[in-house]
């Protein structure tokens, strides 16, 4: 799972250097935003002049889905304490959120060293890769389509769960919805895309059902 | 110092969104057939990461570079529905985009 956050973070720390961003923000960056779409929606707003405001708004609405994750997965931290209950939501991104679902339920103490080990992993394995892309992306060979790495993990990643007829319909408006979403509202591609796969994955449960 | 600034107010916008519905809210207040419905959000998310990761890849491209990284793309879910090999996978994306950027678009720098 953390393989799938390489490519990614190559090519936010590649993007961040090829603007002019420092390459300690990029790091605190990385860190603490812990999001490479909303990194590199901020990244890229900030490098075409936007001011700081529209750079975090344009990150946030980049990052909406993070509010379904966190509907998703309130059940896991449901009996934790509190401080794990504000602190380690942090750690929500698309790689735990989805290696928790596929997991199943847990005994609260099982969970929080789960989520605390794969949350940390996830992050270093992050931050470096970030850093990586940084340091030696001036040096690196032009390669634009890198992404298509990432891109081949979450294939990987959705192949697996196409079991039933509501996955495939859920999917398949998903990505239908990404399309037009990602073009016709750049940024908002995955929520809309999302949001319209949950309704026909629903639909589609319904129209199954004798 | 402005990436810097917008990097750790974005920070605390997106931890905001985590725990809104974690701790603020917490979802078992949220009616049953929201919470039936997330279950479909798994592969909604992934069909949507992966069809705006493949649009934002290939934007700017000609005609042949979209039609090899589409076709890499559901290669790779093939091949990987066949074997269930990550690493193979993997491969073929590295492979994929070794012929993109070199053989189909050389020259062309993003």
């Amino acid at each position: 799972m953390a393989a799938a956050v390489v490519p990614f973070g190559v090519v936010v720390g590649v993007t961040s250097s090829s603007v002019g961003v420092a390459p300690l923000a990029s790091l605190v960056g990385a860190a603490a935003v812990y999001g490479g779409s909303a990194q590199l929606t901020a990244t890229t707003s900030v490098a075409l002049g936007g001011g700081v405001g529209s750079a975090v708004i344009a990150g946030l609405v980049v990052s909406a889905r993070l509010l379904l994750y966190g509907a998703a997965l309130e059940p896991w931290f449901r009996d934790q304490p509190r401080w794990f209950r504000w602190l380690a939501p942090q750690f929500i991104v698309d790689q735990t959120y989805l290696a928790t679902v596929d997991r199943g339920a847990m005994p609260p103490a099982w969970f929080r060293r789960y989520w605390l080990a794969a949350g940390s992993l996830l992050l270093a394995v992050w931050v470096v890769a970030v850093a990586s892309g940084t340091l030696l992306g001036p040096v690196l060979p032009p390669m634009r389509h890198i992404g298509l790495v990432g891109v081949a993990l979450f294939t990987c990643l959705l192949v697996p769960r196409l079991v039933d007829r509501p996955a495939v319909v859920a999917a398949a408006a998903a990505g239908l919805t990404s399309l037009v979403g990602t073009w016709l509202l750049p940024g908002q591609g995955v929520l809309c895309g999302a949001a319209a796969g949950v309704v026909a994955g629903v639909l589609a449960e319904k129209g199954g059902r004798p | 110092m402005t990436a810097l600034t917008t990097f750790l107010l974005l920070a605390l916008g997106c931890w905001a969104l985590k725990v809104l519905l974690v701790a603020v809210i917490p979802g078992e207040r949220l009616p049953e057939s929201v919470r039936q419905a997330l279950r479909h959000l798994p592969p909604a998310v992934l069909a949507a990461i992966l069809v705006a990761g493949v649009v934002g890849t290939v934007h700017g491209d000609n005609l042949p570079a979209m039609g090899f990284a589409v076709a890499s793309v559901v290669l790779i879910g093939v091949v990987y529905r066949w074997t269930g090999r990550l690493l193979l996978a993997i491969g073929l994306a590295c492979a994929s985009v070794g012929v993109i950027d070199l053989v189909v678009m050389p020259g062309v720098v993003g």
